[in-house]
């Protein structure tokens, strides 16, 4: 297990180098002088030099791609803000921890409720619980995240006014970051809960077929047992895949829920930064997101090979 | 040195046993769709494709108005006989537009699952043919480097970086949906290229481009084709996202994004934008949903779930 | 099990649904601006309207506006004295004001620094027309000093003074911090002293505990960027924000709110489409003419603004100095303006770009200036854009023909028009015209009310004669606070004057 781990990180540096310099080069992929246009109406000449020399625009483009590299890989410094000379890496760390809990409690959610709904419709399968389930279902996963927020956000929180309408709550006021949580999670999750919830009553129908549950039931082992005890074990193995593969994408998703709830986060300060031209934020933001999504896909991996020892091997 | 005569009995076997697998192929092809028809999502889902597909094809006559046309004291009208699903903020019809944002939503997902898949499966399977040398790494890393990116973050950055067109739109989700076909079809070619047909094919001398086009193509395409509508409805999506965000087409032109856009600023004075808009995109995500799932379905009723999970 | 998960859920939904109804109890007043600041420095204002009440609390200039009008009284100086000839104007300064954060006293070297470099060039501030009359400043002791200027100024204290070009910096803190960084770390003597700013999250100020004059009843302020009206509208029914500008259409609905005041100013300001002179196709006049012709602003204002604000036919507001009544209100005639364009070479129509920012309505109006001129043949790209980049965008003036932009005004027209004058950082128009520049600064120094009227009267013809602009609105403010805030005294043109509210809870 241990080696698998090595190898897979030792095979991830070239790809994180390479997503280095992509990320860098989209400077040169600004349409005009990037200086002058990340600046804004404090450009005077100097200042539009000044900030070349800032970007390593003067110099030709390996020299101030190592530099760049360079000075992520030993000090993690991603440069400044254009606008508040601000250092990049503590705006994205201010960030973070907000999306990582939006996307962890999005999850969680979907989980839970996924799986509530997957077995139920599993268990009653050809009734009207399970018609309506999975239907909702396959409608659920229709839902993209933006079109659920505007909704979750006009119903329940300017009609029945239940719930805030935009940031994350007070700083160290954990229910009131938990009542700014819920909407936003809840958009998140819809989708999610829908493939969950689609995917494991599949499974679990599927596993109802084989050959040794079928035995069990003979023996008269009642059908909530079997659900629980042998059947679940088996069918989670795909849910816990796509939640490794989900994890990526929720990190999109969570751009547009961040910003329609006015929430702080990585997604919502990448978003601002590529309106605002904000270069280097939208550089670190980016690299900081493409690590941690290659991170949890290692994990996944990782968890996947620890259930299924075999893909080791491959 | 193969013995002459034996060796034209066996290529007369191979090329057999090609002429089988066309011919294979295309009932296969008429299987498949009598599979789907027969399930009801799969009916389900091709029906809804089938009128987003006429909406975008036929706008300019089956939409009742203009869809720019903007009649400023009629902003926000409910829905009526003129105006069967309302007006919008400037008075244009909603029906019209939704109509006519069908040839976005269209244009757009068809034409980067198109580029992204002929794209993909040509880097696949020469990634895959010459498995192990050069080429094969280059390709998978490039690859790697843009699955590093979760999507759609990474398309966000390059539309506003490029500047919001349609053009620039399709060419990024084809560059971000790109590394999966890639890896698909190299996958499949590494099973494929060990079978004898292609041993066969290539002691007789055929071009390794040959090869590829001919006969390592035509048998990974079921696998590609499911991604290839699964993708078309994220796709329609992320297009609706970003236009949503502000980032996508350029007006006047409707899109589904953009109506929703602005139906949601205005909820206050109008629902039928927000609704309209939201139904429409979520039909048609729904429609390619159930049609790559009963296509899925189709091509491999025995394969296990976790394969069709698409793990 | 499943059961439990559920439960489980269910209780920490509606726990925080309870606690979270809790209102906060920290006297903090939140005030929501439709876009982010810019910069807080005084010299550098990129737009008034998400940042001057902001630098209003944090700074205080020799004198203020009193409150509720556009008096002008005295405020870090106690008394002042103008020569006979006008040119040399001396203020006597407070003693024992006290600048935040510990940089120390208020003396005559910080007034003089302050003005100072605003007309060096070096320094690139766009408010140098603001102080275009000022030759220097001497500092004749430590609380007095001496501005000498070149000519008389008639508006120094209408609209120079008392506004961001006259806030007092604290020397020491400019040289110490650097001026990069003093944009976002401002060191004044107001009311307020500066607490962070967390971008496009919020803006913070407290009490400045050694404020000179009266103390503020709210402690803290926090001013946070909200651009769409739709969520600054939710917030402010919710309870999130105490203090919003609503837009239009929200009128009626506030107005019945039982929990929110509404107060209806009418705005002090000028929003107009500008056409950049400097570039072709509209260097040619009949080009700018016909689409003076195509461009109807009843449906503008009709579609951005709910038909509620008056049409602007010229710069100057109506009630101002200088107001022209008589400007030319012209009709809609898609003829005669395809044979404009045809004379000016461009029968079969052309394309056009038009920029605006989107807290200003103008994708909207960008989409229906789009249509009207599609009937003349001509075919318009919109870009909307960001503060900064449009900013810039617009001032380098070869990216886009047409621009929507507000520009806020004074009671003093001299403020309104100084913008225009050759070569000005914000002449959006890239216009240059000898007779208005001669005009303004003919203005400036004319003290005889109604002569200077007409001089401004004069501009406003050239200026339509020149066909550079589609004017389109003076504009109204809806002002919204929850009924628990007292605002205070606002300001004629609805601006907020921070430290003079009080909350009562």
């Amino acid at each position: 297990m241990l080696r698998y781990f090595v190898k897979r990180l030792v095979l991830l540096i070239p790809t994180l180098l390479g997503a280095l310099f992509l990320t860098f080069s989209l400077i040169y992929l600004l349409p005009g002088d990037p200086a002058s246009t990340m600046l804004g109406p404090r450009a005077t000449p100097e200042l539009i030099e000044a900030l070349q020399v800032r970007l390593g625009l003067d110099k030709p483009v390996w020299v101030s791609f190592g530099k760049y590299a360079w000075g992520i890989i030993t000090r993690g410094d991603f440069g400044e803000s254009v606008w508040s000379y601000q250092p990049v890496s503590s705006l994205l760390l201010q960030a973070l921890p907000y999306t990582i809990i939006l996307a962890a409690s999005s999850m969680i959610i979907a989980i839970i409720i996924g799986m509530v709904l997957g077995i139920l419709a599993s268990a009653h399968e050809g009734s009207v619980l399970d018609s309506i389930i999975t239907g909702f279902s396959l409608i659920a996963t229709s839902i993209p995240s933006f079109v659920a927020a505007c909704f979750l956000l006009l119903f329940f929180a300017i009609f029945l006014k239940l719930f805030p309408v935009m940031g994350a709550g007070e700083k160290g006021n954990i229910l009131s970051q938990l009542h700014h949580l819920i909407l936003p999670s809840l958009s998140l999750a819809i989708s999610w809960i829908g493939y969950i919830a689609y995917l494991l009553r599949s499974t679990m129908l599927e596993v109802f077929g084989s050959d040794y549950i079928v035995t069990a039931k003979s023996f008269g082992i009642p059908m909530r047992c079997i659900a629980y005890k042998y059947a679940l074990k088996n069918a989670i193995k795909p849910v816990v895949a796509l939640v490794g593969l989900g994890l990526g994408s929720l990190f999109g998703g969570a751009v547009f829920v961040e910003v329609i709830f006015n929430r702080p986060g990585l997604g919502k300060t990448i978003a601002d930064a590529v309106f605002a031209r904000n270069i280097p934020v939208v550089q670190g933001g980016i690299l900081l997101a493409s690590f941690l999504y290659v991170l949890s896909n290692l994990v996944a991996d990782l968890s996947y090979a620890y259930f299924d020892p075999r893909i080791q091997y491959e | 040195m193969v013995d002459n005569k034996k060796g034209n009995k066996h290529f007369l076997q191979i090329l057999n046993s090609f002429k089988k697998k066309k011919h294979q192929q295309l009932k296969n092809i008429v299987r498949i769709f009598s599979i789907i028809l027969k399930d009801r999502k799969g009916i389900l889902g091709v029906t809804i494709i089938g009128i987003i597909l006429c909406c975008a094809i036929f706008s300019p006559w089956i939409a009742p108005c203009d869809p720019y046309e903007q009649e400023i004291a009629n902003r926000f009208a409910a829905p009526s006989l003129k105006h069967l699903l309302g007006t919008d903020n400037l008075g244009r019809d909603i029906l019209s537009r939704i109509i006519y944002g069908a040839r976005i939503a269209m244009t757009v997902s068809i034409g980067g699952v198109s580029v992204a898949v002929v794209v993909g499966v040509l880097l696949g399977t020469i990634a895959g043919y010459n498995a192990g040398r050069v080429i094969d790494n280059g390709i998978l890393w490039i690859v790697d480097v843009i699955r590093a990116f979760p999507q759609i973050i990474l398309i966000l950055v390059l539309v506003a970086v490029l500047g919001p067109s349609t053009l620039n739109m399709i060419m990024v989700l084809a560059l971000t949906a790109m590394p999966r076909y890639t890896r698909v079809a190299r996958a499949e070619t590494l099973s494929i290229k060990e079978e004898e047909y292609i041993f066969a094919a290539k002691s007789l001398g055929a071009k390794n481009k040959r090869i590829i086009l001919k006969h390592i193509i035509p048998n990974i395409l079921p696998p590609i084709i499911i991604l290839a509508g699964v993708d078309m409805a994220v796709m329609i999506m992320i297009e609706a996202g970003l236009s949503f965000l502000g980032l996508g087409v350029r007006p006047p032109t409707a899109s589904w994004g953009i109506i929703l856009r602005y139906g949601y600023r205005y909820i206050r004075l109008s629902p039928w934008m927000i609704i309209w808009s939201s139904i429409a995109i979520a039909m048609a995500m729904l429609g390619y949903s159930l049609f790559a799932e009963s296509l899925r379905i189709a091509l491999n009723p025995k394969d296990s779930i976790e394969k069709q999970a698409g793990v | 099990m499943k059961k439990f998960l559920l439960v489980f859920l269910m209780l920490i939904i509606v726990l925080s649904f309870v606690s979270g109804r809790v209102i906060a109890q920290e006297p903090t007043l939140r005030i929501a601006k439709p876009g982010d600041v810019g910069s807080l420095d005084p010299a550098y204002c990129v737009n008034i309207k998400n940042e001057f009440t902001i630098m209003d609390c944090l700074y205080n200039g020799l004198v203020k506006y009193k409150p509720g009008s556009w008096e002008v009284i005295p405020d870090l100086a106690e008394k002042w004295e103008i020569s006979k000839d006008g040119k040399e104007i001396t203020f006597w300064l407070r003693k024992g004001i006290q600048f935040h954060h510990g940089y120390g006293e208020m003396t005559a070297e910080d007034v003089k620094f302050s003005f100072e470099r605003i007309i060096d060039p070096q320094n690139a501030s766009q408010e140098d027309v603001s102080w275009a009359a000022l030759d220097h400043v001497e500092v004749i002791d430590k609380y007095t000093a001496k501005l000498v200027l070149k000519e008389p100024s008639a508006r120094l204290f209408t609209s120079t003074l008392p506004m961001n070009a006259g806030f007092i910096v604290s020397k020491k803190a400019v040289e110490d911090i650097g001026k990069e960084k003093f944009n976002f770390y401002p060191i004044g003597t107001g009311p307020y002293e500066f607490v962070h700013w967390i971008p496009n999250q919020e803006t913070m100020l407290t009490v400045f505990k050694d404020y000179w004059g009266e103390a503020p009843k709210i402690k803290n302020l926090k001013f946070i960027p909200m651009s769409e009206a739709l969520t600054t509208e939710m917030a402010l029914e919710i309870g999130e924000i105490d203090v919003a500008v609503i837009s239009e259409e929200s009128i009626h609905r506030f107005q019945e709110n039982s929990d929110i005041s509404l107060y209806l100013k009418p705005d002090l300001a000028t929003f107009w489409i500008f056409f950049t002179v400097n570039k072709p196709p509209l260097d040619n006049i009949k080009v700018r003419q016909a689409l003076r012709y195509a461009i109807d602003v009843d449906e503008i204002i009709k579609a951005a603004y709910a038909g509620i604000p008056d049409q602007a036919y010229t710069l100057i507001p109506p009630g101002i100095l200088g107001y022209w009544k008589d400007a030319p209100r012209r009709k809609i005639d898609i003829e005669k303006a395809k044979k404009l364009l045809a004379e000016a070479g461009y029968p079969d129509g052309l394309t056009l770009t038009f920029a605006s920012k989107q807290e200003l309505m103008g994708d909207i109006i960008g989409e229906v200036i789009q249509s009207q001129l599609k009937k003349i043949g001509v075919d318009l790209e919109i870009i909307i854009l960001e503060v900064g980049a449009y900013a810039d965008a617009a001032r380098k003036g070869d990216t886009y023909n047409m621009l929507y932009d507000e520009y806020p005004c004074t009671t003093d027209p001299g403020y309104a028009t100084m913008w225009f004058v050759c070569g000005q950082a914000w002449n959006l128009f890239h216009w240059c015209n000898e007779e208005y520049d001669k005009l303004w600064h003919q203005g400036e120094v004319t003290l005889d009310l109604e002569k200077r009227a007409g001089i401004y009267q004069k501009m406003e013809k050239i200026m339509d004669e020149d066909a550079i602009a589609v004017w389109v609105i003076h504009g109204v403010r809806p002002v919204c606070m929850q009924k628990y805030v007292d605002p205070g005294s606002l300001f004629p043109n609805g601006r907020l004057a921070p430290w003079l509210m009080s909350i009562e809870k």
